[in-house]
This record gives structure tokens, C-alpha cells and sequence, in this order.
């Protein structure tokens, strides 16, 4: 892929956000690379608790309290107009502050898992939308109205001056969703970040969500970043995927390179548990071997090497892979693909 | 809406029989009714009663008639003539004693429950948002100080530390030129000069558990997705709090209203007691000791409608307040 | 399709927190719940608290220098005495605790009368000393107090005397015992009501929920304090102290047991649908056997915190009742017959330690409620940690 700066629009490096807490300190994210660019599709795989979500709140600084950023940055490239790129790290700014609450809603924004509990049940729908709108764009009331009924239009929602005066628990799930996406979309943003936006909703329903997003992602020139669990749903939309794994991407090269040629021994295990239908039907689906550590006990090493099938016994449990760039310009974080480290530490164990 | 307000008002009035039935009873429980105890008193004055006059009096309530037929008649003699029965205590008709009084009862309970509002709602957003902050923890010690005095308490330490280090007594609504002065707008000023002292007294419990409850409530809330949603749409903090999660905690809030106020109106009874306030609560204490039970039973009848009244309209306005009840 | 892990071979580690764990897995409701409440540092103060007011009120007559009815005209009135524990002798400071007389003196023009310590009357004071005879717990009769004169005739107002000069010590202790059991009677009365009241609705549901549950919102929705008066009012003048002490105990909990029935009900609701009752039914286990085996169980914890959290409201009631004058009556002593002392202002200001009684409720009902918060945290042990 390796695309040129241009085109970049945000990049995380070294991105650390923990959550301190009695019992000690959870590290839902903890040392993740990633890139997004202008006019893709990113998606975020990984099992529940990888920190997918944190990584995205992380970019909005709305990870919920007590967790933080401790380390790291997340680059934005922002477009000023004729054809200047400003940069701008959002992870050191105030999560309060003026600054990135400008670009919250307006140059990046966020469409949530659950439609029903992340619309507020006592505002109507319009009055959620136009909020957002009357916040980020100098327009008048009426004028925010008719903007609103339009992305409402524009999403699919049917007779959308009506719905426009309903409250959430009016609507269906669907509808819900797509009264999230109109609000998501209303300010024209450059990046939309989905965490899981078609859990919540029906096999139909989840279709035609993510058609829309794909639908509305031509019309607006936009970058998505959607989060995901399910494979299925990332053969489907991605230009680009990240793998993630207890807090670190383990994997990111375009959507052929992961499906095709996987690297890294977690990507190859996540994609023999998909079940396919060319398989025999009498065949086991195979799932990845063993539990997901425990957070506050993270092993030493590679993070995998507790499950990986192909680890390399004392070395991938004593050394924390780092990025490694391959050829064809993905990234990985496994030993297997390390040059220069990879035999010292096996002669010491042996 | 409407359909919503037809239908709490129709759940009312079984309410509404059932308070008079219980406060048919408390008038009832008594042993004699209420002519052998006039008469009583009569003679012990030397006075004798007029055996036709004493006739009236037992067609007009039906004395001697089976129990539910005396309660009819008490009900549509209040209901059409607005006839609460004869004090004989007083020697007058209870309706002339109880408005002045359930009036400025049912002003002191209003006040108390706006000043319980005022205090616990601030104080109840700021301890949820500021969760185990040195505030949160002062806030709570004295909630729970406050659950634990009872109001006549209270009373009787607001009245002792005025008399002690102020020299000037706290008790009733008026100054002495005000006691019997028709209504003006200075007696009314003079009214509110006094108000404040029992109005602290009988909302203090209140406020101490409306203040938890606010606290949880919001708690709760702030957990929600839609706080994040709000969040991310890039509003200020402060408005992202007051406009989603305070607005939501709001609704529990007001639906407290329909014990709160019971609970205010039984202190307002007792703190007037102590505070000798020219409210309901004096003159049915003496009416009970003296067994003057239409007049003690009309107060109950009385203090328990304007509960449910009250909790009516606290449903109304919380349907106003929350589309789901609303719209359902 | 999704890669969710699927569990294979949980790892066995020998690790200090798994075993923590395991003890958790291990132990029973109750243990989890004293685990847990043992970290509440409020909460184990409050509770050696009450257990401190109910062994008062067990052992009222060893703790109380006089019965509760034993006036002097002389010292009405009196303020409290200070103790001083050592006496100056000729033959220089003599340990020797004591307290001071009194002169009184009659104010001309305010017609008040004023007490003035006399240094030089000293009524020698001392522990387990003789005084009225008692059964102690109605067992063995005694005559041994923890404090007192040693002299049984002489004067000692550790808190002061009332208007007739009876100790308000001696009566506090003794109105502990009344005021205690009243919200211990109280509290197991509406405890009955209400687990009753409540079991109903909850384990069948349908028009007996619905008719409990108006009847409750009834209840709640009357004006508690004016309803309590009606009812005591009417309680007959003759009745004996001790038929009036149950019939205001019956009216507290006529109208108290409401919060006890909703808690009840709402974990029966909860619980029925509870994959461990499930369980028990699909196994064939009758319906008696499920209720007092599976589900009460589960609960008794909640339903302790809640009898806990219901002794103050009782408390509460009863001083209020008593202190209007339509609750407990004279000779009985309770905190509540005790405030009514206190009812006016002249006799607030002229002896202020007529409000001690206040104190004891204060502290008291403060000690139950974060007793009870703290049981009502501890029995959920399960839930966030």
C-alpha cells in the first residue's frame, strides 16, 4: 500500500492509554501504531477487550475516567484550505479544552454500538441532531432544522420531518442507527469512527447499516474507522485492517494482505476460526488455543506467545516484539519476522 | 397526555375514599359519638341542651344509624355543603377553624419542598460529579446527620440557641403586630421574615435523602453511553452534564415528590407543634388530646387530599418531563 | 464468525491471586459477607455502637445510680455536677472521687432559683457501690450499681435533674431500654407484615400483587406523623403503660411494614427468574422446598440491612409520639416521654440538659443507619468489587 503523506490523515504511534485502578493498572491499550488515510476504510479487529474502543476514544480523548493517555501520539492531519496540511497531536491536548472539542463532532466523529443507550431517551431525535449541527456550524435555527431533516433524508430514515420530532424509543434499531450515522455525518467530518455500529442490530438491518456506510463514505470523501469483531464484516468494507491484540496492533497491511497472506501467527488463528461454507460440514471450527490473559497479569514477552503455535520457546516469552515494516509495506509485531535479534536469546536458554 | 392525566386522576379517587374511610375510622374510634360528648360538656357548664336541636343534629350526621350510613352522610355533607362537622371544642363548625390553617400548612409545605429542591439538586450534582472528593464526603456526613434528628429536635436546638445567644424567640409565622392583622403585603414580608426557621427545620431530613438519591441517581446516568455521545459531539463539559445526565437523574427526581411530600407534611405537623406556627399541627394535636374528632379527622382527611393532590400533580409533571411516560 | 476465544485448557497456576479467588469461590454467603463488611471501618464502629446502646438497655438497672422515679424537691432543677477525683485534705490531694453540693439561692426579682457549688459539701462518689435492689436480668437480685454516692442517700445529678429533681442520668438509661425495645418489637412486627405482605406478592404475583401493592402506595402516599396521632388518640386513657406500649408498637408497625414487603417482593421477583432456581425447579424440588431453601437464603442478608435500616424509623416514631405527649406515657420512661420534658423553651433554656435524651436518639438512629448501609453493601458480595 505504502501511501504517500498526502493522503495520510491520522497517525498513532506508540499510543499508551491505562486505566489506574485499585487492583492495578488495567493497560487497555498499550503501545498501538496505526495510520489512517484520507478516503479509506480502516478496520479494527480483535476479541472483546483488545482495546479496539479505547484506541478509538483515545483519538477523541473520551476514554472514560480513570483512564489516560500516558504516552504516545496520535498525529492529525487537517486540512486548512488551500491545500495546507496542519498537523495536530489530539493526544496532547486538554480532553476539556477548546481545541479538541472544535474538532469533536465536526472533523471527527463517532457512531456508537448501542443506538437505544447512546441516544439521549428524554431529547428527541432532531433536538440531538441539530445540537450538534447549531454547535459546530453558524447557522440559524430553522436553517440547523432543515440541515438535520436533509442528513435525516440522506441516511434513509422515511418521512424524516416527522421523525425529526420522535424520541428514540420511537424508533427501531435501524432507524436508531441511521439517526446516529445522520447525526455523526452532519458536520461533514473528515473521519468517521464506528465502534461496532451493527451489534445491536439485526443480520438485515446490519446489512443495509453498513451499505450506507459504505454509500455515504463515497459521497463525502471521508475516512472510516470501524471497529469490529466480526471478520466477515471486514472482508466486506476494508480497504486497510488492523489486528489487535491485548492492547497492541499485531498486525496492519491492506485488506488483501491480511486475508491473503497473513503474517502474524494471531491473524492466521482469528482467520481459521471463521466458518466458511466451502468447509466440510462434519469439520471442527477451529478456535485459538487457551484464555485471554488477565489484565492485570500480562505475560512477559510477546503478548501471544501464552496461545502462538509457532512461538519460539525462550525467546518469545522474554522479548516484546516491536514493529517490524515487512516488503510489502504492512507491519508486524511478531519474532518470527525480526532480522537482527532472533537467535541470541535461544542459545541463552538452551 | 390528557389520556395520561384522565387516567392518574381516575387512580386518584380510590385513593381519595380510601384516606376518608381511614380518617371516618380515627373520628369513629373514640368510645361515645359525638352527642353524648356534647352533651357532656354541656352539662358539666351547668348549660342543658335542647332535646329538638340535639334531634337535628343526630338526622343531620346519623347518629345511631348503621356505620356506612353515617359515613355517607359525613361524605356528602362535605361534598355539598361543604360541612366538616361541629367542633365542640371550639363550639363553631370545623369548616371555619380548618382553612386559615390548612392554608398556611399547605404554604409552609410548598416553600419547604421548593428550598428542598434548591438545596439537595446542586448539592446532589455536585457530589455525583465530584464522586469521593472532600465535598462528596462533608456532604454526605451531614446527610446523614440530618436523616438521623428528628424535626422536633431540631426545633427545640434552633429555639433554645436563638433564646441563648440571640435573646429573641423563633417560634410562629408572625411578629406580635402582624398576629391578628388582616392580609397585606407587609404582613406577607413579615410572614417570609419568619419562614425560614421552619422551613430549615422540616426540610433538612428531606434534603439530606433527596441529596443521596440525586447523588445515585446521577451516578447511575453518568455511566451511560449517551453521556459519551454528548461528549463526543464536542459540547463543553459542563453542558454536556447539565444537558444529558442531570436532565435524565431530573426524572426519578421529581417522582420522589409523592413520598417527600408526605414526609414534609407529617414535619410540618410536628415542628409547628413545637414552634407554635398558627398551622394545622397545634390544632390537632389539641384536637386529638381533647378527642374533638370532627375536627381532628377533617385535618387528616384534609393533610392526606392535598398529599394526593400533590402527588397527582408531581405525576403530571413528570410525564411532562419524560416522553416515555408521556407518549406510552 | 467471530473470534471470540473459546475456551480449551484453563491454565492451573499456582498463583497467589487465583487461590484468593478460589477462597472466594469457596466461601459461603455469610463469610463473603462479613469479608466485606469487615472493610467498612464506619460501619464495625457503628455496630459496636448499637451493641453498646442494647447492653445498656440490657443491664439498665446495674448501670443506673436511682430507679427512674426517685424526685428531691430540693434539687429541681439542678444543673449536672462535675466529678472530681481527688479530694485536698489536710494531709495534702487524697485520691478520693466525689462531687460538690449545692447552695441555692432564691433570685429576689426574677423569683428563679440559682445553684451554686459548694466546694465544701463533698458527697463521696465510688464503682460497684450499694444502692436500690433489683434482679439483675430478672434473674438474681442484687444492689450493686456500676456507679454511684456511697452513701445511697446523697445527691448525684451526673446529668443534671428535671423539674421534679429526678436524675436524668438514671432516667436516660432506663428510657435506652424502652426506646430500644420499642424498635426491636416494632421492627419484628412489621417484619412479620411485611415477608408475609411481600412473599405473597412477589411469589404469586397477579391480583394479590396488585392489591398489596395499592395498599402499600396507599400507606405511603398518607402523611405519616397525623395518621400516627389519629391512631394513638384514640388508644383509651385507661389502658395500662404496658398494654399502651403495645398498642403504640402495633400502629408503628401497621403503618412501617411497607418498606420490609417491597424489599421482600423485589427479590422474590428477581430471584425467581434466577438460573439457580431454575435449576432447582427443573430438578423436580417442590415449591416450599425452593422458597425456604434456595431463595430465602439468598436473601436473608438484604432482609437483615433492611430490619437494620427500619429500627431508627421506629425510633424515630416512637420519641416523636411520646414527645407530643400521644405515644408512651409516664411512669414508662422512653427518650421520647423523656423530651417531652424538654417540650417548652423556659424549660429548655433554664436546664438544656434536658436534651440529652436528644443525643442518645441522635447518635443512636446515626449508628443504626450506617450500620444498616453497611450490611446493605456487604450482603451483595457479588456485586462490583
Amino acid at each position: 500500500m505504502n501511501p504517500s503523506s498526502q493522503e495520510l490523515l491520522i497517525d498513532i504511534r506508540g499510543l499508551k492509554t491505562h486505566f489506574p485502578l485499585d487492583e492495578g493498572v488495567v493497560k487497555a491499550v498499550d503501545g498501538v501504531d496505526l495510520s489512517i488515510h484520507r478516503n479509506r476504510t480502516l478496520c479494527v479487529v480483535g476479541e472483546s477487550g483488545c482495546g479496539k474502543s479505547i484506541t478509538a476514544r483515545s483519538i477523541l480523548q473520551i476514554v472514560d475516567k480513570p483512564g489516560r493517555i500516558v504516552e504516545g501520539s496520535i498525529l492529525y492531519y487537517r486540512q486548512s484550505g488551500m491545500g495546507n496540511v496542519e498537523v495536530i497531536d489530539l493526544a496532547a491536548l486538554d480532553p476539556y479544552g477548546a481545541a479538541i472539542r472544535d474538532i469533536r463532532g465536526k472533523e471527527i466523529s463517532m457512531v456508537f454500538q448501542e443506538p437505544m443507550t447512546s441516544l439521549s431517551p428524554v431529547h428527541t431525535i432532531g433536538r440531538q441532531i441539530t445540537e450538534a449541527i447549531r454547535l459546530h456550524m453558524p447557522l440559524s435555527k430553522r436553517e440547523a432544522k432543515a440541515h438535520a431533516i436533509e442528513m435525516l433524508r440522506h441516511v434513509g430514515i422515511p418521512q424524516p420531518e416527522l421523525r425529526f420530532d420522535d424520541y428514540p424509543f420511537q424508533l427501531s434499531g435501524g432507524m436508531r442507527q441511521r439517526a446516529m450515522i445522520a447525526m455523526a455525518l452532519s458536520c461533514n467530518p473528515s473521519l468517521v469512527i464506528a465502534d461496532e455500529p451493527t451489534t445491536a442490530v439485526d443480520v438485515t438491518t446490519q446489512a443495509q447499516i453498513l451499505e450506507l456506510l459504505a454509500r455515504l463514505q463515497a459521497e463525502h470523501g471521508m475516512a472510516v474507522m470501524l471497529i469490529t469483531h466480526d471478520l466477515g464484516v471486514v472482508a466486506e468494507t476494508a480497504d486497510d485492517v488492523a489486528v489487535m491484540y491485548l492492547g497492541q496492533v499485531v498486525e496492519f497491511g491492506t485488506v488483501e494482505q491480511i486475508f491473503f497472506s497473513p503474517k502474524h501467527p494471531y491473524t492466521r488463528a482469528l482467520l481459521k476460526s471463521i466458518p466458511t461454507m466451502s468447509r466440510r460440514a462434519q469439520g471442527r471450527l477451529d478456535s485459538i488455543r487457551g484464555m485471554v490473559p488477565d489484565p492485570f497479569n500480562r505475560p512477559q514477552g510477546c503478548p501471544f506467545h501464552t496461545r502462538c503455535e509457532e512461538k519460539i520457546a525462550g525467546v518469545c516469552d522474554r522479548i516484546a516484539p516491536p514493529r517490524i515494516t515487512l516488503e510489502d509495506g504492512r507491519d508486524v509485531r511478531c519474532l518470527l519476522y525480526a532480522q537482527d535479534i532472533e537467535m541470541t536469546p535461544v542459545q541463552d536458554a538452551a | 397526555m390528557l389520556g395520561f392525566i384522565a387516567r392518574r386522576i381516575l387512580y386518584a379517587i380510590p385513593t381519595f375514599f380510601a384516606v376518608s374511610i381511614v380518617a371516618f375510622i380515627i373520628i369513629q374510634l373514640p368510645p361515645g359519638d359525638y352527642l353524648t360528648t356534647l352533651v357532656a360538656s354541656m352539662a358539666s357548664q351547668g348549660e342543658t341542651v335542647d332535646p329538638a336541636a340535639l334531634e337535628a343534629l343526630r338526622n343531620r350526621y346519623g347518629l345511631g344509624e348503621p356505620i356506612w350510613v353515617q359515613y355517607f352522610k359525613w361524605m356528602s355533607n362535605i361534598f355539598l355543603r361543604g360541612d366538616f362537622g361541629q367542633s365542640f371544642e371550639w363550639n363553631q363548625p370545623v369548616a371555619s377553624l380548618i382553612w386559615n390553617r390548612l392554608f398556611l400548612s399547605f404554604m409552609l409545605s410548598l416553600s419547604t419542598l421548593l428550598f428542598v429542591w434548591a438545596v439537595a439538586l446542586p448539592v446532589g450534582i455536585y457530589s455525583a460529579v465530584r464522586q469521593y472528593s472532600l465535598g462528596d464526603y462533608a456532604f454526605t456526613f451531614l446527610g446523614f446527620i440530618g436523616l438521623a434528628i428528628p424535626n422536633f429536635l431540631l426545633a427545640l436546638l434552633l429555639m433554645y440557641i436563638g433564646f441563648r445567644f440571640f435573646g429573641q424567640s423563633v417560634g410562629g409565622l408572625f411578629s406580635p403586630e402582624y398576629q391578628e392583622a388582616p392580609w397585606s403585603w407587609a404582613k406577607f414580608v413579615d410572614m417570609l421574615s419568619h419562614l425560614w426557621i421552619p422551613i430549615v427545620i422540616i426540610g433538612t431530613a428531606g434534603t439530606a435523602s433527596l441529596i443521596r438519591i440525586m447523588r445515585a441517581n446521577l451516578l447511575d446516568e453518568l455511566r451511560k453511553p449517551y453521556v459519551v455521545t454528548a461528549r463526543a459531539k464536542g459540547l463543553p463539559e459542563h453542558q454536556v452534564i447539565l444537558r444529558y445526565p442531570v436532565r435524565v437523574a431530573l426524572n426519578p427526581f421529581v417522582s420522589t415528590i409523592g413520598w417527600v411530600l408526605p414526609a414534609l407534611i407529617s414535619g410540618e405537623a410536628i415542628t409547628a407543634i413545637v414552634l407554635s406556627l398558627p398551622t394545622t399541627g397545634p390544632l390537632l394535636l389539641r384536637a386529638l388530646m381533647s378527642q374533638d374528632m370532627y375536627l381532628a379527622g377533617s385535618f387528616i382527611l384534609m393533610l392526606s387530599t392535598l398529599t394526593i393532590i400533590g402527588t397527582l400533580l408531581s405525576d403530571v409533571l413528570l410525564a411532562l418531563l419524560d416522553p416515555r411516560i408521556r407518549l406510552e | 464468525m467471530t473470534s471470540e476465544a473459546q475456551i480449551m485448557t484453563p491454565e492451573v497456576r499456582p498463583d497467589p491471586a487465583v487461590e484468593e479467588e478460589a477462597r472466594i469461590y469457596v466461601a459461603s454467603q455469610w463469610k463473603l459477607t462479613w469479608w466485606r463488611f469487615r472493610k467498612h471501618k464506619v460501619a464495625m464502629v457503628s455496630g459496636a455502637i448499637v451493641i453498646f446502646v442494647y447492653l445498656v438497655a440490657l443491664f439498665a438497672e446495674f448501670l443506673a445510680p436511682f430507679p427512674t422515679d426517685m424526685y428531691n424537691s430540693r434539687y429541681t432543677f439542678a444543673p449536672p455536677q462535675r466529678v472530681h477525683l481527688f479530694l485536698s485534705t489536710e494531709e495534702g490531694l487524697k485520691f478520693q472521687p466525689h462531687v460538690n453540693g449545692f447552695d441555692v439561692e432564691i433570685d429576689p426579682v426574677a423569683l428563679r432559683r440559682t445553684f451554686v457549688v459548694d466546694p465544701d459539701v463533698v458527697y463521696p462518689i465510688g464503682f460497684f457501690v450499694e444502692g436500690f435492689s433489683y434482679r439483675l436480668l430478672g434473674l438474681f437480685e442484687t444492689n450493686i450499681h456500676l456507679i454511684g454516692p456511697i452513701n445511697p442517700a446523697d445527691p448525684m445529678y451526673l446529668l443534671g435533674a428535671d423539674r421534679l429533681g429526678r436524675d436524668v442520668f438514671s432516667r436516660l438509661v432506663f428510657g435506652t431500654r424502652i426506646s430500644m425495645s420499642i424498635g426491636l418489637v416494632g421492627v419484628f412486627l412489621s417484619f412479620i407484615l411485611g415477608i408475609l405482605l411481600g412473599g405473597v406478592s412477589g411469589l404469586y404475583g397477579g391480583m394479590a400483587d396488585n392489591l398489596i401493592q395499592r395498599l402499600i402506595e396507599f400507606i405511603r402516599s398518607v402523611p405519616t406523623i397525623p395518621l400516627w396521632l389519629g391512631l394513638a388518640a384514640a388508644l383509651p386513657m385507661t389502658w395500662s403503660p404496658l398494654a399502651v406500649y403495645f398498642g403504640i408498637t402495633v400502629i408503628l408497625s401497621l403503618i412501617g411494614w411497607t418498606d420490609l414487603a417491597r424489599v421482600v417482593r423485589g427479590r422474590f421477583l428477581t430471584l425467581r427468574t434466577e438460573d439457580f432456581v431454575m435449576a432447582a425447579r427443573l430438578d423436580g424440588a417442590s415449591q416450599q422446598r425452593i422458597i425456604w431453601k434456595y431463595m430465602v437464603p439468598s436473601f436473608t442478608s438484604h432482609i437483615i440491612a433492611s430490619l437494620t435500616l427500619a429500627i431508627p424509623g421506629m425510633i424515630l416514631a416512637e420519641t416523636a409520639l411520646s414527645f407530643l405527649g400521644l405515644g408512651l406515657r409516664p411512669p414508662i420512661v422512653s427518650w421520647g416521654v423523656l423530651l417531652q420534658e424538654a417540650q417548652n423553651i423556659r424549660a429548655v433554656a433554664t436546664a438544656p440538659w434536658l436534651l440529652t435524651p436528644g443525643i442518645a436518639v441522635v447518635v443512636t438512629v446515626l449508628a443504626l443507619n450506617f450500620l444498616g448501609d453497611g450490611l446493605r453493601d456487604a450482603a451483595d458480595p457479588y456485586s462490583r468489587g
